[in-house]
């Protein structure tokens, strides 16, 4: 690439000249196929679980894997030492990093996966490769590397979102991947990525459908789904398998799909705090709410008769472990957005009565509409304290109706009283987690 | 490797947000061809092992250029021990990478052993230390001076291409989970603060 223009140009507009077969010269964009190298990166596979391996295979099994991730990790450095417009160049047009990049946010092991028992150069192996990819994507989120080295914003979110560099899935995964101890760059990338690309925020309302179908699939399954609903359904499946009948993989398959929804949700919106309002628009709160009173106290009662049936089993008593977190993440997934799109205005608008009020609303009508809910309202209480979101309304606002959010507390120690004392009268002082 | 149920798997399947191209894990080279290929890629910046002989030979203590050439030999052989008989052109590349990779060192640690596993593959301990042997062998040939010149320009190469994020910090911690492990019937926090 020879002949490139002086001066601090957008890489998007930077030309070069070459000759073509003729020996005219020619202006070929600095953004183009033509200088991509042929690195075949090899899509991304998850470390072998060395416990559900062989004596024999396992020790080949191990090495092919380390193998592959060395070869990996020389290619995501070779990347990361190019230079902008030769990284950028790699990263728009070689759909083989392509694949190796969707791989790896596909299927990389989660933090809260359960945990393999890796030979140490390989667990080693691994968290280079966690940080490489990390740099890569972050890399991919910069529009601005330096002075010399940058995009037109506006072309950089298209170049994003035509090529489909980042989407609302992948941004959900780096999310989930990332935001154990680097919430603080994550959440900056995440937040350029979608300032860059507004469209991102219309995918983003897109996948909200999506996500309570995850939601109502999993009631299904359970037997739990809403048969008097909107939607017919089909003869096939109005029978789901009860809740009863099911084996321990299928119920760990349940819980761990709720687990994950809820932290990856969780996470995502803590990263990016926006988005809370897209979802908040459409009722996720009081749709999640819903799911979690029917769920939850199925599969607790389902866990709790199958440890008191088959003591000395460990798997049962693992997925009460996983259900604690299931609701933990679910609830804090709940409060996080209320506190994200009505109490933090609250704070934030305090100089403007009106808008205060409006918060305050939204904040009573989301409230109230979950007050039916006594279950998932005794477990948000026990994370969260319902009478301090009160206070500091009332502190934030004077007029706000006494009774409304007395009614609302009310319900809270109702939720208590008559679903508490339910729990303990069926005689079992531990009750189910 | 189990697959374990995903949110995001559902999000890319049906909300129609994502490339409907997404391929995984359909990239079909063979770990044999990567590694060729890598290897290829690799030799690419290099120079070739007639280049780096006449400079070894330039730069060596005058009467020691039959012993460089002996070693280089020897070098090659270690090369072609490491990536097989695969042809001349490969071997003189593999012997070269070996050069650049070993004379900076004392011996082969595990960076060594990493970045060349990364472009040749699994090989035997005993070549690449009969390779360590020869690049000594070589590099005991040559004065100081053109040592270190020799080790100042992979430096002065390797802080060109420096790798991005290398300034950044970054941290393996995973996520906390919130677990609700509180029994239905407990006092509530609300009730808690006497209202």
């Amino acid at each position: 690439m020879s002949g490139k223009k002086s001066g601090p140009e957008p890489l998007d507009q930077q030309y070069v000249t070459v000759k073509d077969e003729f020996g005219t010269p020619q202006m070929v964009p600095v953004l183009h196929p033509r200088w991509v190298v042929e690195v075949n990166f090899l899509p991304y596979v998850a470390p072998p679980d060395p416990a559900a391996l062989g004596e024999e295979e396992r020790a080949g099994t191990l090495e092919e894997w380390l193998e592959r991730a060395l070869l990996l990790e020389q290619d995501l450095r070779w990347l990361l030492q190019q230079t902008h417009s030769k990284f950028w160049c790699q990263t728009i047009f070689d759909e083989s990093l392509h694949s190796c990049l969707n791989a790896y946010l596909q299927n990389a092991p989660r933090s809260y996966d359960p945990p393999l028992d890796l030979p140490a150069d390989l667990k080693q192996q691994e968290e280079t490769l966690h940080r490489l990819f990390f740099m890569v994507f972050m890399r991919m989120a910069t529009h601005k590397e330096s002075k010399e080295n940058f995009f037109t914003p506006k072309t950089f979110g298209d170049i994003l979102y035509e090529n489909f560099l980042f989407d609302v899935p992948k941004l959900m995964d780096l999310c989930v991947l990332y935001a154990g101890g680097n919430m603080a760059v994550l959440a900056k990338m995440v937040d350029n990525v979608f300032k860059q690309q507004p469209n991102y925020n219309n995918d983003l309302a897109e996948v909200g459908p999506t996500i309570f179908e995850v939601f109502d699939n999993i009631m299904q399954k359970c037997g739990l789904a809403d048969e008097g609903g909107s939607v017919p359904q089909k003869l096939s499946e109005r029978k789901a398998a009860p809740l009863q009948a099911m084996s321990v993989g299928e119920v760990q398959d349940i819980l761990l799909y709720m687990r994950d929804s809820a932290v990856t949700l969780l996470v995502f919106l803590e990263a990016y705090p926006s988005g809370c309002r897209v979802f908040h628009q459409q009722n996720i709160v009081t749709r999640i709410c819903s799911f979690y009173e029917l769920v939850v106290p199925a599969l607790e009662i389902l866990l709790m008769d199958r440890i008191s049936q088959e003591t000395g089993k460990t798997s049962w008593s693992e997925l009460d472990a996983v259900l604690s977190q299931a609701r933990g993440m679910l609830v804090k997934l709940c409060h996080h957005i209320i506190s994200t799109c009505c109490l933090q205005p609250i704070l934030e608008n305090s100089e403007s009565l009106e808008a205060v009020l409006n918060y305050v609303e939204d904040y009573l009508h989301v409230m109230s509409a979950v007050l039916s809910e006594r279950r998932f309202l005794h477990d948000l209480d026990c994370l969260f304290s319902v009478q301090e979101d009160i206070d500091l309304i009332h502190q934030a606002c004077d007029s706000v109706d006494v009774t409304r959010t007395d009614f609302i507390l009310g319900a809270v120690d109702q939720a208590y009283q008559s679903f508490g004392k339910d729990r303990r009268a069926r005689g079992d002082g531990n009750g189910p987690n | 490797m189990v697959q374990l149920p995903r949110l995001t798997s559902a999000l890319r399947a049906f909300s129609g947000v994502s490339s409907g191209n997404q391929a995984n894990g359909n990239n079909t080279i063979s770990l044999q061809e990567k590694r060729q290929l890598q290897s290829a890629r690799l030799s690419k910046s290099e120079v070739t092992l007639d280049a780096l002989t006449a400079e070894l030979l330039k730069k060596c203590v005058r009467g020691q250029e039959h012993q460089i050439q002996a070693d280089v030999k020897e070098l090659c052989h270690a090369a072609s021990a490491i990536v097989g008989d695969i042809g001349m052109e490969y071997i003189h590349e593999a012997a070269v990478v070996l050069f650049r990779t070993l004379s900076p060192v004392d011996k082969v640690g595990r960076e060594e052993t990493t970045r060349l596993k990364a472009i040749f593959g699994p090989f035997p301990a005993s070549a690449v230390n009969k390779a360590m042997k020869s690049v000594k062998a070589i590099c005991s040939c040559l004065p100081d001076s053109s040592l270190s010149s020799l080790t100042c320009f992979s430096r002065r190469q390797a802080q060109e291409n420096k790798e991005f994020g290398q300034g950044i910090h970054f941290s393996h911690e995973g996520l906390k989970l919130v677990t609700l492990s509180e029994r239905p019937g407990t006092e509530p926090k609300s009730a808690q603060r006497n209202r």
